[in-house]
């Protein structure tokens, strides 16, 4: 709330500054701030609106099921593989982490899937791909799933 | 064309399912409508401020201070500042990514881009203290301190992998320096 207070007020700030220093120069900067907002909207929304479908449909016992596996590392390997193909918001994700613990699941399970929940996803693949270039949104996604693994791997050691 | 129906898909299966949904599961459609808004008002906290700063960035931002702070040669100070700016940050990752383009056009570091996103992801401040009430303070340190050093693990080999010329998109995305002055 604090920070969404900050960034709307950062936001201002630096326009009114920008205002006072070139009309025409903010003028561009609001032209190019409003073609990137609709260049992302329909993708994000279209995400939005499939993601709260997914979560509605798919019932959490199911995902406790697979998280707590008997073989504390395939667990893993699924929480991982789940987090990576959704991507969630935080306040959806950890309530959801903690009912799962609550129901059986692995806390290395969870931690895999926490991390690479919040890091990459199929789902902004497409995305990432067309702002980045495919090599880079690619290679992002195997090295933030390596490292959400062997997080979670050293985390199932500790804990 | 056939990319400007892409860009739609999406929200266009989104759309069918959620009709579907209405009609065939109404108590259903009512928590998916309130996950929903969960997710919208995530998008509206940091997108349009941080699309805003982007855009500044874009158009006042000189190439020379940008590959001063964020550059190749920009060391350990370009290190803290990527971990800085994705900390402070708030809200999904898909809302770094204008910005990092532009820092990108701009001459940033693919390590640092790469490193802004994942502590964006990662290391959010507001998160921390979510994370900690529902899985608890050991778990959350624990998990914070293993994923640190393998973040910057993986922005050091993005840079060897994907060089810097392989990363701006043949088309400039919108608003990056690529772009005819208008």
């Amino acid at each position: 709330m604090i920070l969404t207070i900050v960034f709307y007020s950062a936001a201002g700030l630096a326009l009114l500054v920008s205002l006072l220093k070139s009309r025409e120069k903010t003028g561009k900067v609001l032209k190019t701030a409003g073609r990137n907002l609709l260049f992302l909207l329909p993708e994000l929304l279209g995400l939005i609106l499939i993601l709260s479908l997914i979560l509605t449909l798919v019932p959490g016992e199911k995902i406790a099921l697979w998280l707590g596996h008997p073989v504390k590392v395939i667990s893993t390997f699924i929480g991982a593989a789940v987090g990576t193909v959704v991507i969630m918001p935080g306040f959806v994700a950890f309530p959801l982490a903690k009912e799962l613990v609550v129901r059986g699941a692995h806390l290395s399970a969870i931690a895999a899937f926490v991390t690479t929940l919040m890091m990459v996803g199929f789902a902004t693949l497409p995305l990432e791909s067309k702002m980045f270039g495919k090599k880079f949104a690619l290679w992002r996604l195997v090295l933030s799933f390596v490292t959400a693994l062997v997080t979670a791997l050293v985390m199932g050691v500790i804990l | 064309m056939k990319k400007e129906l892409k860009r739609w898909l999406f929200l266009i299966i989104g759309v069918v399912g959620w009709a579907a949904l209405f009609l065939l599961k109404r108590e259903d459609a009512f928590r998916a409508l309130k996950t929903a808004a969960g997710f919208l008002l995530e998008m509206a906290q940091i997108l349009p401020p941080v699309t805003l700063l982007s855009a500044v960035t874009a158009v006042w931002m000189p190439k020379e201070t940008v590959i001063a702070l964020l550059g190749r040669a920009s060391g350990i100070k370009g290190k803290l500042l990527s971990l800085f700016i994705g900390t402070i940050a708030a809200g999904p990752v898909y809302a770094a990514f204008p910005l990092c383009t532009v820092l990108l056009s701009k001459g940033a570091s693919v390590s640092n881009i790469t490193l802004i996103l994942g502590a964006w992801a990662v290391i959010k401040l507001p998160m921390v203290l979510i994370e900690m009430k529902y899985l608890g303070f050991a778990f959350t340190g624990i998990r914070y301190a293993v994923a640190l050093p393998l973040l910057i693990l993986t922005s050091v080999l993005m840079e060897k992998l994907v060089p810097q010329p392989e990363v701006i998109p043949p088309v400039p995305a919108p608003g990056s320096a690529g772009q005819k002055p208008d």
